[in-house]
């Protein structure tokens, strides 16, 4: 639904200069396309080291397994964490990984959507570690792209103190402009589409850079090959 | 909260952030460090004045066809699930969000930043409607405690302040009881409102950029504070300027890249979130309503002025960070919601000549935020003309600044007049020193005016010469 | 042997006349003829800053017509706010073709003193000698608005024994801004105490510059300070005088 769209953007149109809204647009020109240097043409050995280099200089966790060894990967990460699980409804996830991963966090359930919305946020919100699945990485910047919607919620990364999100290494792109491009080619958007790139953090209080804000407290990647 | 920040006359204003040891050295300090990192930032990224002219090509062809862009960008959102509304000014867009928040019989709004929301004072209508309203930015939380202190600069609201400020007041207001450690204290907080965020009926957002492709709105944040409000409630709220479009990710692309490097020297926000639409019907959590109010409350009449680039601005903050003037006096100095350069070349314009023309004094001219802005606004040529059209139109200037540089164009207009008015010049080093006399010595000598002026050492050396 | 028809600026002329007379001086040891045409005034920058454009049109065009007058190969002036300001002349007589044509020819003709000096005579060793620690005020119309950054650095760096000393701040404004000094009085001098401060942090002996507006204002800040630090323009250093 649209409310008061013609008057107000008649009086746009009037601003500058003209009766009517414009058929097309004027020809955007870019001056430069700068951006499409970065790591281009890079071996794709390269994506992989630019990106754990610069996720690692965010203060983000990187490991690294072959896909078959994604669940013990994830046994031993969230050993070191103590607390309830949440997973999205990924197929690296569900199956035989979740019911492992039950067994050893004790409390672990995968975002299910036959239960309520109250259930499953309650759950994000009660557990310590959130897992799931990213559509990309980028190497400048160590970003991931997370597509929530569905089978994995955005409470996922976002309510539990510590977040994993695993990346497939082919999935490493050299930056934004890549990422951005999957984006137009998609053809339906989830709702929500989150470009991750470190944990919460904030410098509000005389610029000191605090890690752990409102959002998790750490963050944790794992590139499964 | 609106344009107007500080009811202060000019002077009186200034003197008063000039007193405030505390705020100078944070800012000073602030402004060290944030400039060092965005310097770093931009050196690491390379070719920064090919991303500059590229991104203030893509505002300002944006600004060339808003017309066009505004009515995609609502056909997009509306074609996603979206509500969308247009609002000429703050009335009505306060209008329109009190009326969602009444429909909902909303109590409790969770609120992302947004320099727009302060516009408009949409905090206040909302509290007097009886809504509460909690700012969940560490910076603005701690000032909304803080008896609702002003912003002091657009990406850290809180740059005036200092961490025991802070312990201070959440000891006396909130209960606590750690130190001024920065970390503790955001432990704090964020274990004190967490239950706001997932209690609360409605969120409320800005937007940093809306593609006009596919009705996206989108949003730059560190906190995690952002997606929280986008995430938990059950309606969701967005207001954006009008000016805030691009067409498509491709250029998003360039925005979000120049963005975060300006605002904090950091190549990217922790989250960048993309919202289409409201929730997804099977999906579990999100807004089950998105409510996206565009705003205009002025920026047509910049649009239609010969400043239509200053709406380029993307609200970075850099400019203010690199001005020589808000270092000393910060936001608080100017008395306006837009500090620093982006206010004097913004507001006189935005919000009317009339009320906001002092603020134009405050600029030395150094030509600093023109070499900075990462959308090349030409900020430097807006102050500059501002000044003309106060100076020259309409009845905005006093008689007796008039009358003196009438007086003084006189003067040089003309040789024998200047010739004569300098050759006694130096009798005013026995004049009492008053008005700009005085402004000048308050933290400085005078200098001293010589007896013989340059032309009168050249014109006896040409005489001696002619006599050999 | 090139001819120059010299520019004082208002400022040296009335206020500081050394640094005119030195200008002239030096310019001459250099090898150059000068001429000073005593009609010209000022440049009309305190009034077009402040918005008074059409009250500086009178002087504007005092300043083409004088400045062109006598037959000369170039203009020069010791002050890069002062030479931006004529460069500007040509923007504001769209309404008077002819003048305006002048107004270009005055543009090209036109540099400041120590861009004139490196670029156009191509001369950074003018034989001066200083032992002394001098810090460099790159005052902000002569570095980003006319884009003169380089030659007053050339210039000092061939002074014999002079060692130039960076500071804190060292490119920011100092404050000065013409009629900004007089209007936010209080505003201007914070911002040249921090300047002044930094350069007494890293112990300058001496203070430099190519604008005696900006010096002005520093100098007024040190002797209330009653730091010892000399201020000078540079052409004064340049000819051994060290006193603004």
């Amino acid at each position: 639904m649209i409310t008061g769209k013609e008057q107000f953007v008649a009086r746009v149109s009037s601003c500058l200069n003209r009766t009517k809204v414009p058929e097309h647009p004027t020809e955007l020109v870019r001056p430069h396309q700068m951006q499409k240097n970065y790591l281009a043409g890079a071996p794709h050995r390269e994506l992989i080291e630019t990106f754990i280099a610069n996720s690692h200089a965010l203060g983000i966790d990187v490991h690294r397994c072959p896909v078959n060894d994604l669940t013990a990967t994830l046994i031993q990460v969230i050993g070191e964490i103590d607390g309830p699980v949440i997973l999205a409804n990924d197929p690296l996830l569900t199956g035989k990984t979740a019911e492992i991963l039950g067994r050893e966090a004790g409390d672990c359930h995968v975002w299910d959507l036959g239960e309520s919305r109250e259930t499953n946020m309650n759950r994000a919100e009660r557990a310590k570690v959130g897992i799931a699945v990213a559509e990309l990485g980028l190497a400048e910047t160590g970003s991931t792209l997370l597509f929530s919607h569905l089978d994995s919620g955005r409470s996922i990364t976002l309510l539990p103190e510590n977040s994993i999100i695993i990346v497939r290494a082919e999935s490493i792109k050299p930056r934004l402009t890549q990422a951005m491009e999957l984006l137009q080619r998609t053809e339906i958007l989830p709702s929500s589409v989150n470009f991750i790139s470190g944990p919460s953090a904030t410098a509000d209080i005389e610029l000191v850079r605090v890690q752990g804000v409102h959002g998790p407290l750490e963050l944790i990647y794992i590139i499964v090959d | 909260m609106s344009i107007r920040t500080g009811d202060l006359p000019l002077k009186a204003q200034l003197a008063k952030e000039l007193a405030n040891s505390n705020m100078r050295e944070a800012i000073a300090n602030g402004q060290d460090l944030l400039n060092s990192k965005r310097d770093a930032s931009f050196e690491e990224l390379g070719d920064y004045e090919q991303w500059r002219e590229t991104a203030g090509a893509i505002r300002s062809h944006v600004l060339e066809n808003l017309d066009y862009y505004l009515n995609q960008f609502a056909n997009q959102a509306d074609a996603a699930g979206a509500h969308v509304y247009f609002a000429k000014d703050d009335v009505q867009a306060t209008g329109y969000c009190l009326e969602i928040l009444q429909t909902k019989n909303a109590v409790k709004a969770v609120k992302s930043k947004s320099m727009v929301t302060e516009e408009i004072s949409l905090n206040e209508v909302l509290e007097e409607a009886g809504i509460e309203v909690i700012e969940t930015d560490l910076g603005e939380y701690l000032l909304q405690v803080d008896d609702h202190d002003k912003p002091s600069h657009i990406v850290v609201p809180a740059l005036h302040k200092n961490r025991e400020h802070f312990r201070r007041i959440l000891a006396e207001k909130k209960g606590y009881t750690g130190d001024n450690v920065p970390e503790n204290i955001t432990r704090f907080v964020r274990q004190l409102i967490r239950e706001d965020f997932m209690t609360a009926d409605v969120g409320i957002t800005g937007c940093n950029f809306a593609v006009a492709e596919t009705g996206t709105v989108t949003l730059v944040t560190n906190e995690g504070n952002g997606r929280f409000v986008t995430t938990a409630p059950k309606t969701q709220i967005v207001l954006m300027g009008m000016e805030r479009i691009v067409p498509t990710f491709a250029e998003l692309d360039i925005m979000f890249s120049v963005l975060a490097r300006s605002a904090i020297g950091a190549k990217l926000t922790s989250y960048m979130s993309l919202i289409t639409g409201p929730k997804g019907e099977t999906d579990r959590d999100g807004p089950e309503d998105l409510h996206i109010i565009i705003v205009d409350n002025g920026r047509s009449k910049v649009l239609e002025s010969g400043f239509r680039e200053v709406l380029r601005c993307i609200r970075c903050g850099t400019c203010m960070l690199e001005c020589p003037a808000y270092r000393h006096i910060s936001g608080h100095g100017y008395g306006t919601l837009y500090p620093g350069p982006l206010g004097l070349a913004l507001v006189p314009v935005l919000a009317g000549y009339e009320d906001y023309k002092e603020i134009t004094k405050i600029c030395s001219l150094c030509g600093r935020c023109n070499e900075v802005c990462p959308v090349k606004v030409p900020l430097y040529e807006s102050i500059f003309e501002h000044r003309r059209i106060i100076a020259e139109e309409g009845n905005l200037t006093n008689v007796g600044e008039k009358f003196l540089m009438g007086g003084y164009g006189n003067v040089i207009g003309h040789p024998s007049l200047y010739n004569l008015t300098t050759k006694t010049a130096h009798f005013s080093s026995a004049a009492p020193v008053v008005g700009p006399l005085k402004q000048w010595s308050l933290d400085r000598e005078l200098p001293e005016i010589p007896k013989t002026r340059f032309r009168d050492w050249y014109a006896a050396r040409e005489k001696k010469a002619g006599e050999k | 042997m090139k001819t120059v028809s010299f520019f004082s600026t208002c400022l040296a002329d009335t206020v500081f006349p050394g640094v005119a007379k030195d200008s002239v001086l030096l310019l001459e040891q250099l090898g150059c003829r000068v001429v000073f045409n005593p009609k010209q005034t000022c440049c009309g920058q305190p009034l077009i800053n402040s918005g008074f454009h059409q009250k500086a049109r009178k002087a504007m065009e005092l300043q083409i017509e004088t400045l062109l007058e006598d037959p000369a190969d170039y203009v020069v002036g010791p002050s890069g706010s002062c030479v931006l300001q004529v460069k500007e002349y040509p923007k504001f007589f769209e309404d008077r073709p002819e003048l305006q044509e002048k107004a270009r020819q005055l543009k090209k003709k036109i540099y400041e003193l120590t861009d004139f000096i490196v670029n156009v005579l191509g001369i950074t060793d003018v034989g001066a000698s200083l032992e002394a620690r001098v810090a460099y005020h790159p005052s902000c119309h002569l570095t980003r608005l006319l884009g003169v950054r380089e030659p007053p650095l050339a210039l000092l760096n061939q002074v014999k024994g002079l060692e130039l000393v960076g500071f804190k701040g060292q490119d920011k404004c100092c404050g000065f801004g013409g009629t900004f000094s007089v209007k936010l009085g209080s505003l201007s001098g914070a911002m040249a105490e921090e300047k002044v401060k930094n350069i007494q942090e890293v112990g300058a002996d001496y203070l430099t510059g190519a604008d005696a507006g900006c010096l002005m204002s520093l100098h007024g800040v040190i002797q209330r300070k009653q730091y010892p630090i000399k201020v000078m323009h540079i052409a004064q250093l340049l000819r051994g005088n060290y006193k603004l």
